[in-house]
């Protein structure tokens, strides 16, 4: 066994734990089963659901939002960073809106979305993209402030020129602080998500949660929330493996140092 | 070629002026290694900073070819001393090298066939798809110095370029260096706070006093080419200008300069 599985079983171990608590605790009447079905009853209704087809389906139509959501998140967040990076005029012009904007809670504007788009993929969309545009627009703006010196006095030496020292120099040596930003935001759009239809969805995870409530099947509200936490997980290694893919100059030259 | 008169640089931080180089003039013919050496502290860098055009002196000029530096030319290039933070890490070796090249004058094929040439210049040929992280730091230094090859511009400028190397390393590089210098054609600007490094290398030495640095004397190094660690090292004249040197630096009276230090020796 290799130490990397070794870590992860290691890992398992507290969720094991966790698990049979959760199994034990309702069986024992410590609390309400009403409230809190035993693990084994909520990974049944989880396993029907699957079965079924229902929960897939449901965390289809949440990735698809999430991922619409992300995508123009990101177009915009790093293409505004690096415009505002860039021109000065325009981070004169912006950054106090950033400013403004950035520090409300995004959830806020879910009733803005939802009177002027109404209730369907748009609003989730518009509300996901929102939310998730401000860590990957300020990792994109502060990524290229905080290029070394170094590199702008090399580029200058080599005539590289503006559009060149851009894309040769700075965005590469921005882009470990972009992922960042990706990274960062990749969570909170998915919190978006099931917000948005928590609040006002007609299908998604979100939804399918409320409705499962409203309707008293509360093992099967367990095995949607379940589900959110494991599609969270998923994405997260996915945009890992990503990030792993294109930046593995990065790690190499980072763990060299603390070497 | 290239001449600089009446170099000063001062910096204003918050009101508080610092003087970092008080007034420097000196010339670089074609084809001649000129060391600028001085204590640390003593506005090297800055001098080297405005000689390249990425920094404007606060009075004086750098003129080459007849016309005022204002921004880098292209007749110009720059060794850095610290390589980690010189080269792209997110580039291979040979791309690295391919930056120098990529300002858009040449086809693919041409800016290939030099990187690769400067490559081997600086033995590491092998090395092409290896990232600079995944070098040891004297190989990333001639990585740094095969870039500035491949420029080829007739004037390399370096800042105390095997400064952060150990000895053995560093000994191995000023020969490697010499060997590529001697082969090709090209003047050389070397700034070091190494006395003996200065020696060795150069045809002539500048040597600087403490900030607000002045040209204090200068130095014709009458060594011959080529030179050998040891034998070049060990001959009497190489002591003599170096303990020359030594005095001059730490001279309390700058006004008065030892005999040995004079031009022309």
């Amino acid at each position: 066994m290799g130490p990397g599985s070794r870590r992860m079983l290691r890992g398992l171990v507290p969720v094991a734990v966790l698990a049979a608590a959760w199994e034990a605790a309702p069986r024992a009447g410590l609390v309400d089963p009403a409230f809190l079905p035993p693990a084994g009853a909520v990974l049944g209704a989880w396993g029907d659901l699957a079965w079924s087809g229902e929960l897939p389906r449901q965390v289809l139509v949440t990735a698809r939002a999430w991922a619409q959501g992300f995508v123009l998140a990101a177009v915009l967040g790093i293409a505004g960073g690096l415009v505002m990076a860039f021109l000065p005029t325009a981070r004169a012009m912006f950054s106090l809106v950033v400013e403004l904007l950035r520090p409300m809670p995004s959830v806020a504007i879910i009733p803005i979305a939802i009177l002027v788009l109404g209730l369907g993929d748009a609003m989730k969309v518009a509300v996901i993209a929102y939310a998730a545009l401000w860590p990957i627009l300020l990792n994109s703006l502060y990524g290229v402030d905080g290029v070394e010196r170094r590199l702008h006095d090399v580029a200058r030496t080599f005539h590289l020129g503006r559009w060149r020292t851009a894309w040769r120099i700075l965005l590469p040596a921005a882009s470990p602080l972009i992922a960042t930003g990706l990274r960062v935001s990749s969570g909170i759009a998915l919190i978006l998500a099931v917000t948005a239809e928590l609040v006002a969805g007609q299908s998604g995870l979100g939804s399918f949660i409320l409705q499962a409530q409203l309707a008293i099947r509360v093992a099967e509200m367990y095995a949607g929330i379940l589900t959110v936490a494991v599609l969270g997980f998923g994405l997260n290694l996915l945009l890992g493996a990503v990030e792993g893919r294109m930046l593995a100059w990065h790690r190499g030259a980072t763990a060299k140092e603390t070497a | 070629m290239l001449e600089v008169r009446g170099l000063r640089k001062v910096f204003d931080q918050g009101g508080t002026q610092t003087v970092a180089v008080g007034n420097i003039s000196f010339s670089l013919g074609e084809e001649e290694f000129l060391a600028i050496v001085g204590p640390s502290g003593c506005g090297k860098t800055t001098l080297l900073r405005c000689v390249a055009g990425l920094s404007q002196p606060t009075g004086g000029q750098v003129v080459l070819g007849g016309r005022p530096v204002v921004e880098p030319p292209p007749e110009m290039v720059l060794v850095f001393q610290d390589y980690t933070r010189s080269l792209c890490p997110w580039r291979k070796v040979l791309g690295n090298v391919l930056l120098a090249l990529e300002h858009g004058v040449l086809t693919r094929a041409q800016q290939r066939r030099r990187a690769m040439d400067a490559l081997r210049l600086v033995a590491l040929e092998g090395f092409e798809n290896h990232y600079p992280w995944q070098l040891s730091g004297g190989m990333q230094q001639r990585l740094q110095i095969a870039r500035a090859l491949a420029y080829r511009a007739r004037i390399m400028l370096m800042d105390e370029p095997f400064g952060s190397l150990d000895a053995l390393t560093r000994a191995e590089l000023e020969d490697q260096f010499l060997a590529i210098w001697g082969a090709a054609t090209g003047s050389i600007l070397f700034v070091t706070h190494d006395i003996e490094e200065a020696v060795y290398l150069a045809d002539r030495v500048l040597i600087l006093g403490p900030r607000p640095s002045e040209v204090v004397a200068e130095l014709a190094i009458a060594l011959p080419r080529p030179r050998h660690q040891l034998h070049t090292r060990a001959d009497p004249r190489f002591v003599e200008y170096r303990n020359a040197i030594f005095t001059r630096i730490w001279a309390k009276d700058t006004a008065s300069a030892p005999a040995a230090a004079g031009r022309g020796a």
